[in-house]
C-alpha cells in the first residue's frame, strides 16, 4: 500500500519535472528569493532562478528519473517504498541544485543528494560490499563538500553575497576568486569522482542498477559539471583554477579509461567510463570559452541518455541472469543464448555502447566532436597550451573508450570465433566453467516496463546528436573516427584470439584505494583508539587522582585523631603560640 | 608595686598550669593544673584592675566571675573524672582513648 | 508578560513540592500524568513568551552599548525586586530573544519526557520522585535562562545539580550500581568545582563593577583585557566550560550520559549542557568584553580540539549511549568555537547550534534509550546488527537522527555548524584571523569525522545480515507513545533545517 503510494508519487514527481521543464522552455529568465535572514552584512537565505541551463537540466533529470522510476516498478520489489521515496528525494535534491540561485540552497540539494546516494547504495544492506561502498561514497563526497562549503564562504564573503546571479567576478579580488573557485572545485571533484577522489564511484556499484543509472546519468555526478557551467563566469575568470581543472580532467579521463579497460564486470566498466566521460566534460569546461561550455553541456545531455541506457541494460542483465560479471555472462554467451534471448536488451545496449564509443552517427560521436572542435579552436586560434593538452588527451581517451566498449560488447554478447569449444580468457578464471550447463531455459527478456525506458533512451542515444544542428568539422570527424577504429581493432583482434590481457596494475586500479586506506583510514582508527585511551588513562586519570588525593588526605588527617586529649591540647597550645608570634611579627 | 611583678607571677603560674595539663597523666592533676591556669588569669585581671583604676573595678568583677565559673567547671570536671573511673577503673588520661578514629568507620 | 514568566518559574517548583506531599502510594502513571499536565502548562506559557521581536538587549560587535541602540531592545517580562539587600543582590529576571528559544526548548523536552514516562518507566519505578525532580530541574533551568543577576544565575545553576545527581544515582543503569554511583558523583563534583570557580569570577566582577546586575553590567561592562578582568574572565570561562563541556573538562559527560536513565540523558544533553554555553554568551562576552578577546583564541583552540577529540573518541566507542554522549562533546565544541569567534555569524551559529543540538540529541537519546530498553543493554556488540530488519522504524529514525546530527544540510544540525564555520572564517576584527582560519579548517575536517562515526554506527547497528542477527521475540517496533514523543522533535529538526530564519530572524542584528 505505502509502496504503491510512493511508486505513484515517484513517477508522478519525475513527470512533473519534465512538465515544468516544458512549461519553462523559452520563458524569460527570472529569479526569486525567500526566507532570508540577515547575518551581519550577509544575507543567508534561499533563492531560485530559471534560465536555459535550468530548463535543460530539469528536462534531463526529469526524463532520466521517469525512466528510472518506471523501470524500477518491475526491477525492484523488496523495500520498494523506501527505495521509491529515496529516489524521489534524490531527484528532488538534484532539481533543487538545478533551480537554486542561492549557494546555500544549492548546498542543501548537493548534500541531500550525497545522503540519498548513501542510503540508496546501501539499499541491499545485507551485503558487505554495499555497506562499505555506501560509507565510502558518503565520506569521500562529504570530505569534498567541506572544501565546497569553504569555497562558498570565500566567494560569498569576498563578493558580499551568496546569490549566484549577483556573483560578479569583476568585483571580487583575484586572490579571493582563485581561492574560492579552487575550493569549490574540491567539492566538484569529490561529487563527480575525479582524481584524486575517484575511488568511491566504482565501489558504489553494489547499489541497485537503476540507482546507478540515476547517479551516473542525471544526478549527483552531473551536478559537478552543472555547477561549473552555472558559475562559468566566476570560474573562467581565474586562469589558475581553469588550469588545475584541465590537469585534473586530463589525468582523470586517461586514468579512468585505463581502469575501465581492465574491469571484468559490466557495471564497473560503465562506472569507470562515467568518470572518464565526466572528465571529458570538465576538460571542455576548462577551455574557458563559450564553445567549451556548450560542448560540455551537449556532452552532458547525450551522456545522460546513453549512460542511463547502459546502466539500465546492465540492470536487465543483473535481473535476468543474476550477475553482470563477465565470467557469469560468458557461461550463457558461450552457448549462444544471451544475445538471442535478450534481444531488445542486446540491441539497445549496442546503441548505448556505440554512442559511448563515439561511432559516427550516434549521439556520443557528435558531442565528443564538439568537445574536440572547441579544444581545437582554442588551441589553434588562441594558441593555448590547455587547448592542445585537452585535444590530445580527449583524442587518446576516445581510442581507449572505443577499446573498452568493443571489448565489453564482444565478450558479453558474442562467442569468439577462435573459441569454438576452446577456452578463452574468462573461462580460465571461471571455477564453474567445467560444471554442468547453466539453466538457460528460463532466460528471457525482461518485462516491457523495463524495456520501455531502454527503448526511449536508445532513441535518445541515437537521435540527440542531431538536435544541436549538424555542423561537422570534417577533418575532426574523420580524425576521431580513425581514433575510434584504432581502439576497436585491437579489441577485436584480442577477442578473436580469445585473449584478454589485463595488467595487474590496472586491475588493482593503480593501487590508489589501498594507498588511501593506508594513509587515511588506518591512522584515523589509530587516533580514535588513542583518543579513547587518552580520555580514560590521561584525562580520566587526573580526575580519579583528584578524587583519590582527597580521600588520601582525609585518611592522613584522621591519623591525628589519636584520642589522647593531651595531644590535642598540645596542638592547640602550639597553635596559639605560633599565632601569637605571627601577630607579633606582623605588628612589627 | 610595678605591674610587671604580678604579671611575671601570673606567667609562671600559667606556664606551670600548661605544663601540668599537657604532661600529667592523672586526670585529677590535670584538673588542678587547669585551676592553676585560671588563677593565673585571675591574678592578671586583678593586677590590671589595680593598674588601670577605671572606678568600676571591672577586673575584680571579672575575677569573681571566673572564680564562680571555675567552681562550676571543677564540679563538672570531677564528675567526668568520676565517670571515667567508674567506666575504666582508672583515671589515666593517656589510656582513655574513646575519641580515637577507628579504621572501620571510614566511608 | 512578567506574570507568565513568574508563573512558569513557580509552577513546576510548587508542583514538585506538592507532588512530594502526596502519598507515596501514588501510581506511576498518575504521577507522570500530573507531570505532563504541569509541564504542558509551562510549555504553553513559554510559547506565549515568544514574540516576533528582533534583537538582543545589548550586544553589538563587542562594542559596549552605552545606551540601548536601535537594534537593541529592552528585556521582556521583567521582574526586579530586592532579594538580599546587604549584598546588593536582586531578584531580577527577564527574557529576550536569546533566552526564549532556550526556555521553550527546556519546556518542550521536559514535557516530552513526562509524556514518555506515561508508558515507559525506569525499572526502579518511584516515578513520583522522578517526575518531581524533573520539574525542579525545569524550574531551575528556566530560572537560569531568565536570571538577570549573577547571584541568581548561580543559584539557579546550582539548583539543577542535585536533582540531576539523584536521577543518575537512583534511576540510572540498574546493571551497574557502582558505575552509576561513580558517574553521578563525578558529575556533581566536577560541576560543583566549576561553579565554585564561576562564583569566584562573579565576585571579582562585583569587586570591579560594584553590581551583580546583568543589565547594568552589559551596558557598562568591565573593561580591560588584563589583570583582574582577565582573571575573572578565566574563572567564569573555566567554570562554565565544565558544564559545556569543553575538552579536557568533558570527562564527566560520557559516564553521566551512559548511566543515566533515558529521560535523564535527554534532559542532561538537551538542556543542561546549554546552561554552560548560554552563560558564556550571556555573561562572559558582554560583561567582560576585552578580557574575552584575550582568551577567545584559547577558547576557540580548546573547542576545536574538542571537536576532533570528541569525534575520534566516538569512532572508538562500543557503547551506543556513550557514543552519543561523546558526539555531544564534538557538537558543543562547535558552539564554543562560534562563541570564541565573537562575530555575528559565529554567535548566531552558536545559539542556533545550541537549539539544534538540544532537539537532535534529545531525539538521539530517546531512540538510543528505546534500543537499550529493548535489548537490556547499550553495548553495540551485544545488541547485534541488522536493526533495519528487526526494528525497521526505530532503525530508520536512528538513521534520520544520525544524519541530522552529522549536519546534513536541510536538517537543523547544519545551520549552526555552518554559521560557526562562517564565523571562524571571518572572526571579529580584534582576533587573529589566521588562527581562526586554521580552526575553521580543522573543524571542517571534524565534520567529516562526525559523519564517519555516525556512518560507522549505522553500519554496525542498523545494517548487517539479518540471518546472523535474528529478531528477538519480545522486541516490538515503534510504539505509539514513542511516536507521539518523538514526532515533535523530528518535525522541529526538519522545520529548522528548511527554515533557519525562524530562529535567525528572531535574533535580528546582534
Amino acid at each position: 500500500m505505502i509502496a504503491t503510494v510512493w511508486r505513484v508519487a515517484g513517477v508522478g514527481f519525475s513527470l512533473l519535472l519534465v512538465l515544468i521543464a516544458a512549461l519553462l522552455y523559452g520563458a524569460a529568465p527570472e529569479q526569486a528569493s525567500f526566507l532570508n535572514s540577515q547575518i551581519g552584512d550577509l544575507t543567508i537565505g534561499f533563492a531560485v532562478r530559471t534560465d536555459d541551463l535550468t530548463v535543460l537540466l530539469l528536462a534531463v533529470v526529469g526524463v532520466v528519473a521517469t525512466c528510472v522510476q518506471v523501470y524500477s516498478l518491475s526491477y525492484l520489489h523488496e523495500r520498494a517504498s523506501s527505495y521509491h521515496a529515496l529516489v524521489t528525494l534524490f531527484t528532488a535534491a538534484m532539481a533543487t541544485v538545478v533551480v537554486s540561485d542561492s549557494l546555500f540552497l544549492l548546498l542543501i540539494g548537493w548534500e541531500v543528494m550525497g545522503a540519498c546516494s548513501y542510503l540508496l547504495i546501501s539499499h541491499y544492506w545485507e551485503r558487505r560490499d554495499a555497506r562499505s561502498g555506501a560509507v565510502k561514497a558518503f565520506l569521500m563526497t562529504r570530505l569534498a563538500d567541506v572544501g565546497f562549503l569553504f569555497g562558498i564562504f570565500v566567494l560569498g564573503v569576498g563578493a558580499g553575497t551568496f546569490r549566484i546571479s549577483e556573483l560578479d567576478p569583476a568585483r571580487i579580488s583575484p586572490g579571493v576568486l582563485t581561492a574560492g573557485t579552487l575550493l569549490l572545485l574540491v567539492g566538484v571533484v569529490g561529487k563527480s569522482a575525479q582524481v584524486p577522489l575517484q575511488t568511491w564511484l566504482p565501489d558504489a556499484m553494489p547499489g541497485p542498477s537503476p540507482v546507478s543509472a540515476l547517479i551516473h546519468a542525471a544526478t549527483m555526478v552531473a551536478a559537478g559539471v552543472f555547477l561549473i557551467a552555472r558559475l562559468y563566469d566566476v570560474f573562467s575568470a581565474s586562469s589558475t583554477t581553469m588550469t588545475v581543472l584541465a590537469i585534473i580532467a586530463c589525468v582523470t579521463m586517461l586514468f579512468a579509461a585505463l581502469c575501465a579497460m581492465a574491469a571484468v564486470e559490466v557495471k564497473r566498466v560503465l562506472a569507470w567510463s562515467t568518470v572518464s566521460q565526466l572528465a571529458i566534460m570538465f576538460s571542455a569546461l576548462s577551455l574557458g570559452t563559450r564553445e567549451g561550455r556548450h560542448a560540455a553541456l551537449f556532452h552532458l545531455v547525450t551522456h545522460a541518455a546513453f549512460k542511463g541506457l547502459l546502466f539500465l541494460c546492465a540492470g536487465v542483465l543483473l535481473h535476468q541472469v543474476g550477475s553482470a560479471a563477465f565470467v557469469v555472462l560468458r557461461r550463457y554467451t558461450r552457448r549462444g543464448v544471451l544475445r538471442n534471448r535478450l534481444r531488445v536488451t542486446f540491441l539497445t545496449m549496442t546503441v548505448g555502447l556505440a554512442a559511448l564509443a563515439g561511432v559516427p552517427g550516434f549521439a556520443g560521436f557528435f558531442s565528443k566532436d564538439t568537445v574536440l572542435e572547441a579544444a581545437w579552436d582554442h588551441a589553434h586560434h588562441d594558441g593555448s597550451v590547455i587547448g592542445w593538452v585537452v585535444l590530445a588527451s580527449v583524442g587518446l581517451t576516445a581510442s581507449l573508450t572505443a577499446f573498452y566498449c568493443a571489448r565489453l560488447w564482444l565478450w558479453v554478447f558474442f562467442r569468439s570465433p577462435a573459441l569454438a569449444g576452446a577456452i578463452g580468457a574468462f573461462e580460465v578464471d571461471d571455477p564453474m566453467a567445467d560444471l554442468e550447463d547453466p539453466d538457460t531455459s528460463k532466460l528471457k527478456d525482461a518485462s516491457w516496463l523495463m524495456l520501455g525506458p531502454l527503448v526511449l533512451l536508445a532513441v535518445g542515444a541515437l537521435g540527440l546528436g542531431y538536435v544541436d544542428g549538424l555542423h561537422l568539422n570534417w577533418a575532426i570527424a574523420l580524425g576521431s573516427t580513425v581514433l575510434v577504429l584504432f581502439g576497436v581493432l585491437p579489441a577485436y583482434s584480442l577477442w578473436s584470439r580469445g585473449a584478454d590481457p589485463r595488467p595487474a596494475v590496472l586491475e588493482r586500479e593503480l593501487g590508489v584505494d589501498r594507498a588511501y586506506h593506508g594513509i587515511f583510514v588506518g591512522p584515523v582508527r589509530w587516533l580514535a583508539k588513542l583518543s579513547v585511551l587518552g580520555d580514560r588513562d590521561v584525562i580520566g586519570a587526573y580526575v580519579r587522582a583528584a578524587g583519590r588525593s582527597g580521600t588520601l588526605a582525609s585518611q592522613g588527617l584522621r591519623l591525628l585523631q589519636t584520642g589522647n586529649v593531651q595531644t590535642y591540647l598540645t596542638g592547640a597550645v602550639v597553635g596559639v603560640v605560633a599565632l601569637a608570634i605571627l601577630a607579633g611579627v606582623i605588628a612589627r | 608595686m610595678p605591674l610587671v611583678l604580678p604579671l611575671l607571677l601570673a606567667v609562671v603560674l600559667f606556664c606551670l598550669g600548661v605544663y601540668g595539663v599537657l604532661s600529667r597523666r592523672n586526670a585529677i592533676t590535670i584538673l588542678m593544673s587547669l585551676e592553676l591556669m585560671l588563677n593565673a588569669v585571675n591574678l592578671n585581671l586583678v593586677a590590671f584592675d589595680a593598674w588601670h583604676l577605671d572606678g568600676l573595678a571591672t577586673g575584680q568583677t571579672l575575677a569573681v566571675f571566673v572564680i564562680t565559673v571555675a567552681a562550676a567547671e571543677i564540679g563538672l570536671g570531677l564528675a567526668i573524672v568520676l565517670l571515667l573511673f567508674r567506666g575504666h577503673g582508672h583515671v589515666d588520661a593517656d589510656a582513655a582513648r574513646d575519641l580515637v578514629e577507628h579504621e572501620e568507620s571510614a566511608t | 508578560m512578567n506574570a507568565i514568566l513568574l508563573g512558569i518559574l513557580a509552577l513546576p517548583m510548587l508542583a514538585a513540592l506538592a507532588l512530594w506531599a502526596l502519598p507515596i502510594t501514588l501510581g506511576d502513571r498518575l504521577a507522570a500524568l500530573y507531570g505532563a499536565v504541569v509541564s504542558g502548562l509551562v510549555l504553553v506559557g513559554s510559547v506565549l513568551l515568544w514574540q516576533r521581536t528582533e534583537g538582543w538587549f545589548a550586544y553589538s560587535e563587542l562594542q559596549p552599548v552605552q545606551q540601548l541602540g536601535p537594534n537593541a531592545r529592552p528585556l521582556d517580562a521583567v521582574t526586579d525586586v530586592p532579594w538580599i539587600p546587604p549584598l546588593n543582590v536582586r531578584f531580577h529576571i527577564g527574557v529576550d530573544s536569546i533566552s526564549v528559544p532556550l526556555i521553550i526548548l527546556t519546556a518542550l523536552l521536559t514535557f516530552l519526557c513526562c509524556i514518555y514516562s506515561l508508558k515507559i518507566t525506569p525499572r526502579i519505578g518511584r516515578m513520583r520522585s522522578l517526575i518531581a525532580l524533573l520539574l525542579v530541574i525545569e524550574a531551575g533551568v528556566i530560572g537560569a535562562f531568565s536570571a538577570m543577576d549573577l547571584v541568581l544565575f548561580f543559584v539557579c545553576f546550582e539548583i539543577v545539580l542535585i536533582p540531576m545527581w539523584l536521577i543518575i544515582d537512583i534511576w540510572g543503569d540498574d546493571h551497574d550500581p557502582a558505575g552509576r554511583k561513580r558517574a553521578a558523583t563525578t558529575f556533581v563534583l566536577m560541576t560543583v568545582f566549576g561553579s565554585a570557580l564561576m562564583l569566584l569570577g562573579f565576585l571579582l566582577v562585583y569587586r570591579q563593577a560594584g553590581t551583580f546586575d546583568l543589565v547594568q553590567l552589559t551596558n557598562s561592562p568591565v573593561l580591560g583585557g588584563h589583570g583582574i578582568p582577565l582573571v575573572a574572565a578565566l574563572l567564569v570561562a573555566v567554570g562554565l566550560a565544565v558544564k559545556v563541556p569543553l575538552w579536557p573538562l568533558h570527562i564527566w559527560l560520557p559516564d553521566a550520559h551512559a548511566k543515566a536513565p533515558t529521560v535523564g540523558s535527554v534532559i542532561l544533553a538537551g538542556i543542561l549542557l546549554k546552561l554552560g554555553t548560554y552563560g558564556l554568551i550571556r555573561i562572559l562576552v558582554p560583561v567582560l568584553p576585552d578580557a574575552t578577546v584575550t582568551i577567545a583564541p584559547y577558547l576557540g583552540g580548546f573547542s576545536t580540539v574538542a571537536i576532533i577529540a570528541g569525534s575520534l573518541a566516538c569512532l572508538g566507542q562500543t557503547d551506543l549511549k556513550r557514543l552519543i554522549a561523546y558526539s555531544s562533546v564534538g557538537h558543543m565544541g562547535f558552539v564554543g568555537l562560534g562563541i570564541a569567534s565573537l562575530s555575528d555569524a559565529g554567535m548566531k551559529g552558536a545559539l542556533f547550534a545550541n537549539i539544534a543540538h538540544g532537539i537532535i540529541t534529545g531525539l538521539l537519546f530517546f531512540v538510543a534509550g528505546a534500543i537499550k530498553d529493548r535489548h537490556d543493554t547499550s553495548d553495540l556488540r551485544t545488541i547485534g546488527r541488522a536493526l533495519y530488519a528487526r526494528l525497521p522504524r526505530i532503525g530508520a529514525l536512528l538513521t534520520f537522527a544520525c544524519l541530522a546530527s552529522l549536519g546534513l544540510p536541510g536538517l537543523a544540525g547544519f545551520w549552526g555548524e555552518m554559521l560557526v564555520l562562517l564565523g571562524a572564517y571571518d572572526p571579529s576584527a580584534a582576533l587573529p584571523q589566521a588562527t581562526f582560519r586554521v580552526f575553521m579548517v580543522v573543524a571542517g575536517l571534524g565534520t567529516v569525522l562526525t559523519a564517519a562515526y555516525f556512518l560507522r554506527l549505522i553500519r554496525n547497528l542498523c545494517q548487517g545480515d539479518p540471518a546472523e542477527n535474528p529478531a528477538s521475540a519480545f522486541a516490538v517496533d515503534l510504539s505509539r507513545i514513542e511516536l507521539i514523543t518523538w514526532s515533535p522533535l523530528v518535525v522541529l529538526t526538519v522545520l529548522l533545517g528548511v527554515w533557519p530564519g525562524l530562529l535567525l530572524h528572531q535574533w535580528g542584528i546582534l
